[in-house]
């Protein structure tokens, strides 16, 4: 009778394993090494009609736009108080670059791949756009390119 | 002996699943929300303006959003209107969606207004099937 009872204990092993290879195999296939080192900390402006990108180009630049005292600014906003002056940088693959270095990197993608690239731009939301157009004027138009993507968050609910 | 080698064949249990769960942790952990992308192209203002009677008759077929702090502003000739909301900008673009194909819109952003401004008058374009957009900064 004991025997009986042990053995019915026993954790099944072999089920628990195949599930948690399933979960393995589900995680590693949905991690996607790194896509383009994309900057987490911006808070992208929102789009709520625009159809999300189902499946992301593979070929891009993906230039993030960041303000660095965002907390700051929206504390102020909030209170009604004088806006602080936006501190933006600029970064590429997270590493902070200055526009002449942005407009080198542009010129330098272009030789190898081309016109036909998409420029990204991952903005903050709360960035002046005189930012954006600094960016544009003294890098991407610099460099030859006639068209950007502004890249947007389509909310969830 | 052959069950000595029988021993050393066995796969080690205990181990291969301290390992597993290792690799389960770690990938619950680092899993991330992914976050939903629109991505909204535009056309970058080109250097050599177009000649005056090529403007004029292209005109027509342009309309402008003008993107201010304070609100917005739209004028598809003859009809230039001040200080519209978001709203209300959205209504005017759903009321010419039939023009969507045709119209080139440019949109006007004055320097010190924010992205999210921005990125709302492309958002209503691309929802009312506006293709041709071009941004450009406004003076102030």
């Amino acid at each position: 009778m004991r025997r009986s009872s042990d053995s019915n204990l026993e954790t099944p092993i072999t089920q628990m394993i195949d599930i948690v290879f399933l979960l393995i195999i589900f995680f590693v296939v949905t991690a996607s090494v790194d896509k383009d080192l994309v900057d987490d900390t911006i808070q992208m402006a929102l789009a709520r009609n625009t159809k999300p990108e189902e499946v992301l180009k593979a070929n891009t630049l993906t230039i993030n736009v960041r303000l660095e005292n965002r907390d700051e600014w929206r504390a102020a906003k909030a209170a009604g108080k004088a806006l602080p002056r936006q501190q933006v940088s600029y970064n590429i693959a997270l590493q902070t670059k200055q526009l002449p270095a942005i407009r080198q990197e542009l010129i330098d993608t272009k030789k190898k791949m081309g016109n036909a690239m998409p420029i990204l731009i991952r903005s903050d939301g709360d960035v002046n756009y005189r930012f954006i157009d600094d960016l544009i004027q003294r890098a991407v138009a610099l460099a030859g390119y006639s068209k950007i993507t502004i890249v947007a968050e389509v909310p969830t609910d | 002996m052959k069950k000595r080698n029988d021993e050393s064949l066995a796969v080690p249990m205990s181990q291969m699943i301290d390992v597993v769960f290792l690799l389960l942790i770690y990938f619950v952990v680092t899993m991330k929300d992914e976050i939903s992308e629109a991505h909204l192209a535009i056309n970058l203002p080109s250097a050599g303006a177009p000649p005056a009677a090529a403007a004029a008759a292209e005109e027509l077929k342009v309309i402008k959003i003008f993107v201010e702090r304070t609100g917005y502003s739209y004028q598809l000739p003859p009809r230039p209107r001040r200080g519209v909301s978001a709203k209300d900008l959205e209504t005017f673009l759903e009321t010419n969606k039939d023009k969507a194909a045709k119209s080139d819109l440019i949109i006007s952003v004055s320097p010190l207004t924010s992205m999210q401004q921005l990125v709302t008058v492309l958002d209503f374009a691309a929802k009312n099937g506006y293709t041709k957009l071009n941004v450009l900064r406004a003076n102030e």
